[in-house]
């Protein structure tokens, strides 16, 4: 029975056996912060198109992956004091880090809320001032059968119906008027806009021919989506998605996330030094309500960050789904966390295989679940089958019938294949949870499929006419957001020790073995 | 030295095996390996708590029970599929009214598709897992026992309580009755009783 750390244990990441030692050595993350920084801006303002809308898309990506480290993180430090689960204390510390590191997750904010109140809409559409709405209907006349709507300012905006696959729908519409054909080049892609006078007032319509979308003209003269301009529709959800008032929360919601993520840190540290098992009694309590603020405010923060992209659609589900590749994320990154450290050789007596196996048990187990919640989510809007919710799926490759499928198609069946069958498949088996290097593999595996998730929850909001596009920025955002998340990460964990030193279930955790 | 007890029995009776009482987890933990290493193979360790690792020290091979459970989850998942298919896709051809299916068309959908059978796959393939699980277990288990003879001991009623038995069956190639009361009072038991049925 061991009651306490071995004394000879490296627990400290400055290499001294004392809180407050030097900092970890993280100049190269420095590096690879600029550098990220440097591939990401340089090739945004060099493209052709709109270099700010697709670098805004990729940044959120890599930000939504990063704030899924930290919210992961709380999630875990309040989940198992709030089940008083007795193996995780010692894997307890790297998360509690992590939460904590919440702060340069809301520095790490600033790019997405400055998009915010400059108002261009380019990132949300609806982050922008009421001036930019469109209008009142137009004479459509001169446009052919397109709709045009006229905003505040006298700007016109074309609504017309395209079939979104290329080499689809052409001939069977070849005699049609082409409304809007030569306006602003949204027939690159082979894209053809054809008769929208049949289909009612304009807001997404599913032929039954196949697809096609509705695409509006911006101000810019782009072809959009319809939610991608400032409509009524989008209006109706004014007092939510308003510029101001999404600072003001976005302010709330880091000022608490920040709040609890540093007092379970300071509690743990003093548990450390003192042993009080009274402290872990204080923290088991308050997780019950820290477990209901968490959950709505992160359900909140999941339809501002990723949902609001497309404010004409909506799913009560998508904070679920969001938290479901969070949490996923964040056991995959504790398991590497702590892969990584025993192979430099630091807590290498504590942490067991035994802990692992519980690591990848709940790796598992929410393998399965972000599948339960995505498969909800989607077979409520499959089979409500309202178009301002199918569009959002079909614009994201979610269709098997033949002539419906887009470039998009792709990223989701990776996402089927890749999220889910795979590690579901590969991780049943207890000897792959207890084996270090299948365990490594699943581990990062997973990491890049949150990534993919992420990608395609976001970057289809690029453009009606794009399909999967991934370069140099996405990589560049991706480096820049990790390098300074780690920076702020290394920063917290080389002050205090990897483990927690003493706790009132240090035998519970130093002793943990799973019978299955 | 403790004494062994023969109980009192009938003219059929034939002996079951020997039990033999220890004080203590630490003794009877000890004694389990050395019954494990002399060779014996069905044998029983009864105690009032589950003791961590006896499986180990009685040398038990690790449970058939996850395979038994994934063949009840894909005869479930093959069952719920079936179940939709000929329910919803298919009117087999001049086949009685009572076996033909309901080949409704809801909303447009086709009549098989699979996003709105998925839940009755997922629900069968975890009943029938379920089921594997809990009837594989009993099997495994050789339950229900309605009658063990180790009932009629008076001293095995401390099992419950504060006392720990090994119990090695006489039908065990290694058993002898003798030898086999030596072993275990070597091994340190407290007490032998024999078990006669």
């Amino acid at each position: 029975m061991k009651t306490h750390i071995d004394p000879n244990e490296k627990c400290f990441l400055s290499g001294e056996s004392a809180p407050g030692g030097r900092g970890a050595k993280d100049l190269w993350l420095y590096i690879v912060a600029l550098v990220g920084a440097a591939v990401a801006v340089i090739p945004a303002t060099m493209m052709e198109g709109d270099g700010v809308h697709r670098f805004l898309l990729a940044y959120l990506i890599a930000f939504a992956f990063v704030f899924s480290l930290s919210m992961g993180s709380l999630f875990f430090v309040f989940i198992t004091h709030l089940c008083r689960a007795g193996w995780a204390p010692i894997v307890r510390r790297p998360a509690e880090i992590m939460a904590a590191n919440i702060r340069v997750v809301a520095i790490l904010f600033l790019p997405i809320a400055i998009s915010v109140i400059s108002g261009h809409g380019k990132l949300y559409p609806w982050a922008q001032p009421d001036s930019a709405l469109v209008g009142a209907h137009a004479d459509a006349a001169e446009h052919g059968d397109a709709e045009v709507y006229v905003d505040a300012v006298g700007r016109e905006t074309v609504i017309a119906l395209v079939a979104a696959e290329a080499g689809h729908g052409e001939d069977e519409h070849a005699g049609h008027d082409h409304a809007g054909h030569d306006a602003g080049g949204h027939d690159e892609a082979g894209h053809d806009a054809h008769d929208a006078a049949g289909h009612g007032d304009g807001h997404g319509a599913v032929a039954d021919h196949g697809l096609e979308i509705h695409v509006v003209q911006n101000a810019a003269g782009d072809w959009v989506f319809p939610h991608q301009v400032l409509d009524d529709f989008t209006m109706k959800k004014r007092p939510w998605l308003s510029q101001g008032w999404f600072i003001g929360r976005w302010i709330f919601f880091f000022v608490v996330w920040t709040s609890i993520a540093w007092w379970y840190l300071r509690n743990s540290l003093a548990v450390d030094r003192t042993g009080d098992y009274l402290i872990t009694q204080k923290l088991e309590k308050w997780s019950a309500p820290i477990a209901l603020i968490f959950a709505l405010t992160f359900t909140f923060a999941a339809f501002d960050l990723m949902m609001s992209l497309n404010p004409h659609w909506y799913s009560t589900m998508f904070g679920v789904y969001y938290f479901a590749g969070t949490v996923i994320s964040t056991f995959a990154a504790l398991i590497l966390i702590f892969l990584g450290l025993q192979a430099c050789g630091f807590v290498k007596t504590s942490v067991t295989v035994e802990h692992y196996h519980d690591l990848g048990k709940l790796l598992f187990a929410f393998v399965f679940f972000w599948t339960y919640v995505g498969f909800s989510q989607y077979m409520l809007l499959w089979y409500a089958s309202l178009p301002e919710t199918v569009m959002w799926l079909q614009h994201r490759g979610v269709s098997m019938v033949d002539g419906q499928t887009n470039g998009w198609a792709c990223i989701i069946l990776l996402l089927l294949f890749g999220h889910f069958m795979f590690p579901f498949l590969g991780l049943l088996s207890r000897h792959v949870k207890r084996s270090r290097k299948a365990l490594a593999f699943f581990a990062i595996w997973m990491l890049v499929m949150h990534y993919t998730d992420m990608y395609w929850l976001v970057m289809p909001e690029i453009g009606p006419n794009s399909g999967p596009v991934f370069g140099l920025i996405e990589i560049g955002t991706f480096a820049f957001v990790l390098a300074v998340f780690g920076i702020g990460a290394l920063r917290l964990a080389s002050k205090h020790s990897l483990v927690v030193q003493r706790d009132p279930r240090m035998a519970d955790t130093l002793n943990h073995e799973n019978l299955y | 030295m403790s004494s062994t007890v023969t109980p009192v029995k009938e003219e059929s009776a034939q002996l079951i095996g020997l039990m033999a009482e220890f004080e203590d987890v630490t003794s009877v933990f000890a004694a389990t390996e050395k019954v494990r290493d002399a060779g014996f193979k069905n044998f029983d360790v009864h105690a009032p708590f589950p003791i961590h690792h006896i499986d180990r020290a009685m040398g038990m091979k690790p449970t058939k029970l996850p395979w038994i459970a994934l063949c009840g989850g894909l005869i479930g998942l093959t069952f719920g599929a079936s179940l939709v298919y000929f329910s919803n896709a298919i009117t087999p051809e001049g086949a009685p009214v009572s076996l033909q299916g309901y080949q409704f068309l809801i909303s447009g959908k086709p009549l098989f598709s699979l996003p709105a059978n998925i839940p009755i796959l997922f629900e069968t393939t975890i009943l029938f897992t379920a089921f594997a699980i809990v009837l594989g277990m009993l099997r495994l288990n050789n339950l229900p026992m309605h009658y063990n003879p180790l009932f009629k001991s008076d001293r095995f009623r401390r099992a419950t309580q504060d006392k720990f038995f090994i119990v090695i069956d006489a039908d065990d190639d290694q058993f002898d009755k003798d030898k086999t009361q030596q072993f275990l009072f070597d091994a340190g038991a407290e007490a032998i009783e024999e078990v006669w049925d």
